[in-house]
């Protein structure tokens, strides 16, 4: 058989298929009120910054900063949507989580938590033996394309997150040695984007998880490290351009990096942004100079 | 919505064809009216992503395909194994045997992913590129499952009966 054949033979079962009339109505109908849904979200998202600010003085954090509980907005105000009251949103793709100011990012040694931390294109983690301290929470964040190998996700629940289908593990506790850890994962399939957030405390598993949204006005920066645990600038390019980011590359000596390596992103990996928002890459010439105080403030903090 | 009427014409163009193709799929054609229809509210809701995709249709396709397998994962979980077999009386089979029927059953015996590759390149007319962006796949996956498939429909018995009883 050949195309010609096969495709005439598709076309002759498909054509004895009698089709109704399109639905519009009834797809609009269901359209507006998932969109409407987003919108309620930014809205009060919106307000309650706004009356944050009015009392506090109190901004909107929108770059990640490893270590430091706040940081100055690096992209316009209007570019990243308003956390709810106390958090700061962090992203892979459109699905975006709402994490307490005060915790870090990649607060971590041999990829275990020291405090309380965001976990974001970590990269090679090294091998050490180091015990986790206890009362610490911390919230990962991973681009998985495929259901997670993680085997609570075989036990895990069908649910949909602003129309986007996700699976949710159950909530487990466990006592490991002198701590109490509970943990839960949430996959977003579309997004390819895995939560796990970890905890001593049931509910703040349960607060980050539920925080979760997903929103096609918004994007997060892209991961720097690429599947051979490289942060080739030309990998992330492609990445963040695919998501609709424009990339605004710099190259500078990279104080022993290799030529094309990232040396700093900015705004930082997982903030949110919208479509058409710029990113600033600074890119290493493999040249060996010190690439300069001040360039690791918004890039990943590495682990060890 | 911006580009409520541009999405409003895609869809009333594009519905037979996304109909047909899940039922091509696999599908009855209420459960496929059902998949199109969630399909394009799931690009209402995208619109604005839809229209800048380098190739529209292959980005609908996608969804398509990934509505059709949420709910073929549903069913999985819904169905549950029997050891008794329907009393149903079959029919003359060959009476039946006519050029559609023949297609169908051959399509029924392919695998998901052989038969959503048939479909896209040989009914929805996407490219191989197109189709491994669809299905999340290297496109020399895309032409290896395109050869087999082909190979199994050309020994295929119902679609040899068409062709007087010689694979084509």
């Amino acid at each position: 058989m050949n195309d010609d054949e096969a495709t005439n033979l598709l076309h002759r079962l498909a054509d004895r298929v009698e089709v109704g009339p399109v639905p519009l109505r009834d797809v609009l109908r269901a359209g507006r009120r998932a969109r409407s849904r987003h919108r309620r979200t930014a809205v009060l998202g919106v307000a309650a910054a706004v009356a944050l600010a009015l009392l506090g003085g109190v901004g909107v954090r929108q770059a990640l900063r490893p270590g430091r509980p706040a940081a100055p907005a690096t992209v316009p105000s209007t570019s990243a949507p308003a956390a709810p009251p106390g958090t700061r949103w962090v992203g892979i793709g459109h699905a975006a989580i709402a994490v307490p100011e005060g915790w870090g990012t990649n607060q971590t040694r041999c990829g275990q938590p020291r405090a309380n931390t965001v976990v974001i294109d970590q990269g090679p983690i090294p091998l050490c033996a180091v015990i986790t301290p206890p009362a610490v929470s911390d919230l990962q964040l991973e681009a998985s394309p495929d259901v997670p190998t993680n085997p609570s996700f075989a036990d895990a629940v069908p649910i949909r997150i602003d129309g986007e289908p996700a699976l949710k593990t159950p909530l487990r506790c466990t006592n490991q040695s002198s701590s109490h850890l509970c943990t839960q994962a949430l996959w977003i399939k579309q997004e390819r984007a895995l939560f796990t957030a970890t905890s001593p405390h049931v509910g703040t598993v349960r607060r980050l998880l539920s925080s979760v949204r997903v929103d096609d006005a918004y994007v997060a920066v892209p991961g720097t490290y690429a599947a051979d645990l490289q942060r080739g600038a030309r990998a992330f390019t492609h990445a963040a351009e695919a998501l609709g980011l424009r990339v605004s590359r710099r190259v500078v000596p990279g104080g022993g990096l290799p030529a094309g390596f990232i040396v700093r992103v900015d705004p930082a990996v997982g903030t949110m942004l919208k479509p058409g928002d710029t990113v600033h890459v600074t890119v290493s010439n493999g040249q060996g100079a010190p690439s300069g105080s001040g360039t690791a403030t918004s890039s990943p903090q590495p682990s060890g | 919505m911006d580009g409520e009427p541009d999405f409003s014409e895609y869809a009333a163009a594009r519905w037979p064809a996304l109909v047909r193709s899940a039922v091509l799929l696999g599908c009855a054609v209420a459960e496929a009216e059902d998949l199109a229809q969630t399909t394009l509210v799931r690009c209402y809701q995208a619109w604005s992503k839809v229209r800048r995709a380098h190739h529209r249709d292959a980005y609908v396709y996608r969804i398509l395909v990934n509505c059709y397998r949420d709910s073929r994962r549903r069913r999985w979980w819904a169905e549950k194994p029997t050891d008794r077999v329907p009393d149903r009386p079959e029919g003359d089979r060959t009476a039946q045997v006519d050029t559609a029927d023949a297609v169908a059953r051959a399509l029924a015996r392919l695998s998901a992913p052989y038969r959503e590759a048939v479909v896209l390149r040989y009914y929805a007319q996407l490219s191989e590129q197109q189709i491994a962006e669809a299905l999340h796949i290297a496109p020399g996956t895309v032409k290896s499952r395109l050869s087999r498939a082909l190979a199994k429909l050309s020994s295929d018995a119902d679609l040899a009966d068409l062709n007087g009883g010689s694979p084509s």
